[in-house]
C-alpha cells in the first residue's frame, strides 16, 4: 500500500476509465467524514507517475476535497496484463452499480479498439455481461457513443434519450445530434414521443434533402418552444401538429377540410362527427351523449335539422377534393 | 446497369428430387457449378440463419426441391379491398431482381432461389382443380413468389407450362415478369391461352428501385416480340410510386407502351399503388438506404398495410385510367387490392356494380365469356 501525491496521478489518462458523469456528492461526503475506506488501484508509468486502474471516483472526490495525496495499491504491469486489470476494474464496478449507456459504450469501445477482442466474442460473452442482447447491431450502435458530443453523451448517460434512437444517431451529423438533444430536453419529451418526433423529422429531412438542425430552427417551431404562455403539453401537441403537417401534407389538408365541414354544421358540444380512419373507406361515424330524454330529443332535433338543411352533402364532396 | 441474367454460384438439390427428369435437365444446363445433395431446403435455410448469411448471399444458391405443399393456391387478397379471384401456381420462389419494394423480402422463410422440380405433381394438382369446375374459369399466374421468367434460361419452365395450359379450356396462364427472357416462348404453341405480362415503371423508378431489372425500353422490346408471336399481353403498373415527376413519367410509359404493342392484344392493365406490411418499412430502410419510397405519404389502410394516402391514389389512378383509355377505351384496366371507393373515383362511376372484378377479367381473356 502506498500514499501517492495526487499530482503524480495522470489526470487525463482514461486507458482504464469507464466511469462517465458520476454523482460524486455521496462519496465526497463520505470521504470528508470517515476518510478513504478503500485504496485505489494504480499502475506505475514513466517513473514517478501513475495511471488509475480503478478508483476514478475516489480520485476525483479527493481532488474536490483538496487532499494532497491518496492511498493506493499498485498493479505491476509485468505481472498483470492490461486486459486483466481492465476486467478487475470493470467487474468491481459491475458488482456495486449499474453502468449507464455511455459507460457500457466505453467498455465496448475499449474491448474493440484497445484490447482487440474479436467481435464474435464480444457479442456472445460481453454484451450479456453488460445486460445487452446478443446482437451485433448493438455493438455497432453503442461503439459510436464515446465519440459523440458531450451534451449528447450527457443526455444518454442520464437516460434522457430513449435507447430506441441509438441506432439512428451514427447517421446524424454532430450538429443534428446536438440540436435534437437540446430540442428534446427543452420539451422534456417522453420516450414514445421522442421516437414519434424523430421518425417524422428524419423522414422530412431525407425527403427534402435538408438537415434536422434546419428543421428544428424553423420559425414556427421555435416560437412554440420559446412561448412562455404555453404549458409544456400544449407545446408538444402544437409541434407534433407541425411535424405531421410537414410529413403528411395531403392528409393534413384533408383533415383541415373535414374540420371546416364539421364546423359549418354547427354541431352542439355533445355530438361528435368523425371521418373514416386515415380517410380510408366511406363511412363517417357520429357519436353523441345525453343525460335525459329531453337531452336526447334535442340531439335528434338537431340531427333532423342538419339532414333537412342538406349541409351533410358537403361530406360526400370531400372525396372529390382534387 | 445492363440487365444480367441470374447465374447461381452453387446448386443444392434435395435427395428426393435428384432423379426427377426436370432436376437432371436443369443440372445438365448448369455444368461446372458445384452441386450438393441435401436433405431438405428447410434444414439448409436454418443453417444459413444460424450462420447469419445475408439474403443477398443466400440468393446465389439455386435450390432444386420438392413442393410438399400445394402448388396451386387462391390469392389471399387483403381484407376490405377488392380482389380479382386469381390463382397462384408456385413452381419457383424468390427473386434475384431485388426491387426495393418487394414483398418477398419479408415473406419467404427459404432464402435461396428455389425451383420445385416435381412439376408433374403440379400438373396433376392443377388437373384436379380445373376438373372440379368450382369456378367456370381460372386465371392462374406463376409470378406471385418469383418473377415468372427470371430463371427461364436455367429451367426452360415455359416449355413445360405453355403446352400444358394451351390445351386447357377453362384456364389462362399468366407469366408475369420484368425480364426479357422470352426467346423460349416465341416458338411455342400457346393457343392464345397464355398472357405474358410485364411490370412497368418509369425509367427514373427503374433506375432507383428496380436496379437489377431491364430498362423500360428492353421490357417493351420484349413485349413487342411476344405480341408478334400472337400471345395475349398484360401490363402491371404495380407498384406505382409517387415521386415528384410521376405524372410525366407514367404518362410517357403509357405512350411508349401503346406505341410498342397492338392494344387489341392487351388482356389487361393493372394498377396498384405502393403498399406493404408495416413491418417491411424497417426492412426497406435497412436493406435499401438509398431508396426514397418509404418517404412517401404512406398511412395504414383498412388492412393495416401502409399505403399512399387515399387522395393521392385516387388522383394517380384517375389520371392513369384516362391516359390508357385515351389510347384505347376498350382496354381492360383494373386495380389490384383497392377499395371500392377508389374504384368509383378513378373510373368516375362504380364499374364494379356493372360487373364484379373477376368477371371483368374473365371477359377480357375468355372469348366465350364475352
Amino acid at each position: 500500500m502506498l500514499t501517492i501525491p495526487l499530482n503524480q496521478i495522470i489526470d487525463q489518462d482514461d486507458f482504464y476509465r469507464i466511469t462517465f458523469l458520476p454523482d460524486l456528492r455521496p462519496l465526497v461526503e463520505s470521504m470528508k467524514r470517515i476518510g478513504q475506506s478503500q485504496p485505489i488501484l494504480v499502475q506505475p508509468v514513466s517513473g514517478v507517475f501513475y495511471r488509475i486502474v480503478s478508483g476514478f471516483k475516489r480520485f476525483w472526490a479527493a481532488k474536490e476535497l483538496n487532499w494532497s495525496d491518496i492511498r493506493a495499491e499498485t498493479a505491476e504491469v509485468d505481472s498483470e496484463q492490461p486486459f486483466s486489470l481492465f476486467q478487475k476494474s470493470l467487474f468491481e464496478n459491475l458488482a456495486i452499480r449499474q453502468l449507464n449507456w455511455v459507460e457500457k459504450a466505453f467498455v465496448l469501445q475499449k474491448l474493440v479498439q484497445q484490447f482487440q477482442i474479436p467481435r464474435e466474442k464480444i457479442i456472445s460473452e460481453w454484451l450479456p455481461i453488460l445486460n445487452i442482447g446478443k446482437n451485433q447491431k448493438w455493438l455497432v450502435w453503442l461503439s459510436k457513443i464515446p465519440d459523440y458530443e458531450l451534451i449528447v453523451k450527457e443526455a444518454i448517460a442520464k437516460d434522457e434519450i430513449t435507447f430506441d434512437l441509438f441506432e439512428f444517431f451514427p447517421a446524424l451529423s454532430a450538429d443534428d445530434r446536438v440540436a435534437l438533444v437540446q430540442f428534446y430536453r427543452e420539451l422534456k419529451l417522453g420516450k414514445n414521443r421522442q421516437k414519434e418526433f424523430f421518425y417524422l423529422l428524419r423522414d422530412v429531412m431525407q425527403r427534402d434533402n435538408t438537415s434536422m438542425t434546419h428543421l428544428l430552427e424553423n420559425q414556427d417551431v421555435q416560437q412554440i418552444v420559446k412561448a412562455e404562455d404555453l404549458a409544456l403539453g400544449n407545446k408538444v401537441q402544437k409541434i407534433r401538429g407541425i411535424l405531421r403537417r410537414w410529413r403528411y401534407s395531403s392528409m393534413n389538408e384533408m383533415e383541415k377540410r373535414f374540420r371546416e365541414i364539421v364546423h359549418s354544421l354547427r354541431l352542439p358540444p355533445g355530438i361528435q362527427l368523425l371521418p373514416p380512419q386515415n380517410f380510408e373507406g366511406d363511412k363517417f361515424r357520429m357519436t353523441f351523449t345525453f343525460r335525459t330524454p329531453e337531452d336526447f330529443s334535442g340531439v335528434v332535433a338537431k340531427l333532423q335539422e342538419i339532414t333537412a338543411s342538406g349541409d351533410l352533402t358537403a361530406l360526400t364532396s370531400l372525396w372529390e377534393a382534387d | 446497369m445492363p440487365y444480367r441474367k441470374y447465374i447461381p454460384e452453387k446448386i443444392i438439390v434435395e435427395k428426393r428430387v435428384w432423379e426427377l427428369p426436370w432436376t437432371q435437365e436443369i443440372l445438365s444446363r448448369m455444368k461446372g457449378l458445384p452441386v450438393r445433395k441435401i436433405s431438405t431446403i428447410e434444414e439448409e435455410a436454418l443453417a444459413c440463419q444460424k450462420a447469419v448469411i445475408s439474403p443477398e448471399e443466400s440468393l446465389k444458391t439455386l435450390a432444386l426441391a420438392q413442393q410438399s405443399g400445394k402448388f396451386l393456391k387462391p390469392c389471399p387478397g387483403t381484407s376490405n379491398y377488392v380482389c380479382c379471384g386469381y390463382y397462384f401456381l408456385n413452381i419457383a420462389t424468390n427473386c434475384d431482381v431485388n426491387c426495393t419494394y418487394c414483398i418477398l423480402q419479408s415473406y419467404l422463410n427459404i432464402p435461396f432461389m428455389v425451383v420445385y422440380t416435381n412439376i408433374e405433381d403440379a400438373f396433376r394438382e392443377t388437373d384436379g382443380v380445373l376438373g372440379a369446375h368450382k369456378f367456370p374459369l381460372y386465371r392462374i399466374g406463376t409470378g406471385e413468389l418469383t418473377d415468372s421468367l427470371t430463371l427461364e434460361h436455367i429451367t426452360h419452365m415455359s416449355e413445360k407450362l405453355i403446352p400444358y395450359f394451351a390445351q386447357k379450356k377453362n384456364a389462362i396462364l399468366e407469366l408475369k415478369t420484368k425480364t426479357t427472357q422470352i426467346e423460349n416462348l416465341l416458338h411455342l404453341e400457346h393457343n392464345r391461352k397464355i398472357v405474358v405480362s410485364w411490370s412497368l415503371n418509369p425509367d427514373e423508378i427503374i433506375r432507383t428501385e428496380e436496379k437489377n431489372a431491364p430498362s423500360l425500353k428492353e421490357r417493351l422490346d420484349a413485349a413487342r416480340k411476344v405480341d408478334a408471336a400472337g400471345y395475349r399481353l398484360g401490363f402491371h403498373f404495380d407498384p406505382m410510386i409517387d415521386y415528384p415527376n410521376w405524372e410525366s413519367g407514367y404518362k410517357d410509359v403509357i405512350g411508349r407502351l401503346f406505341a410498342a404493342v397492338h392494344s387489341g392484344n392487351i388482356a389487361w392493365i393493372s394498377l396498384g399503388a405502393l403498399r406493404y406490411p408495416a413491418q417491411m418499412d424497417r426492412l426497406i430502410r435497412e436493406r435499401h438506404p438509398e431508396s426514397k419510397i418509404v418517404l412517401g405519404e404512406l398511412l395504414p389502410g383498412k388492412d393495416g398495410k401502409l399505403r399512399y394516402f387515399r387522395m393521392l391514389r385516387q388522383r394517380m389512378f384517375r389520371k392513369m385510367v384516362d391516359w390508357i383509355h385515351s389510347h384505347d377505351p376498350n382496354v381492360t384496366v383494373y386495380f389490384c387490392m383497392e377499395s371500392p371507393e377508389v374504384w368509383k373515383y378513378a373510373f368516375r362511376e362504380q364499374v364494379l356494380q356493372k360487373c364484379p372484378l373477376p368477371g371483368m377479367l374473365d371477359r377480357s381473356v375468355f372469348e366465350w365469356a364475352k
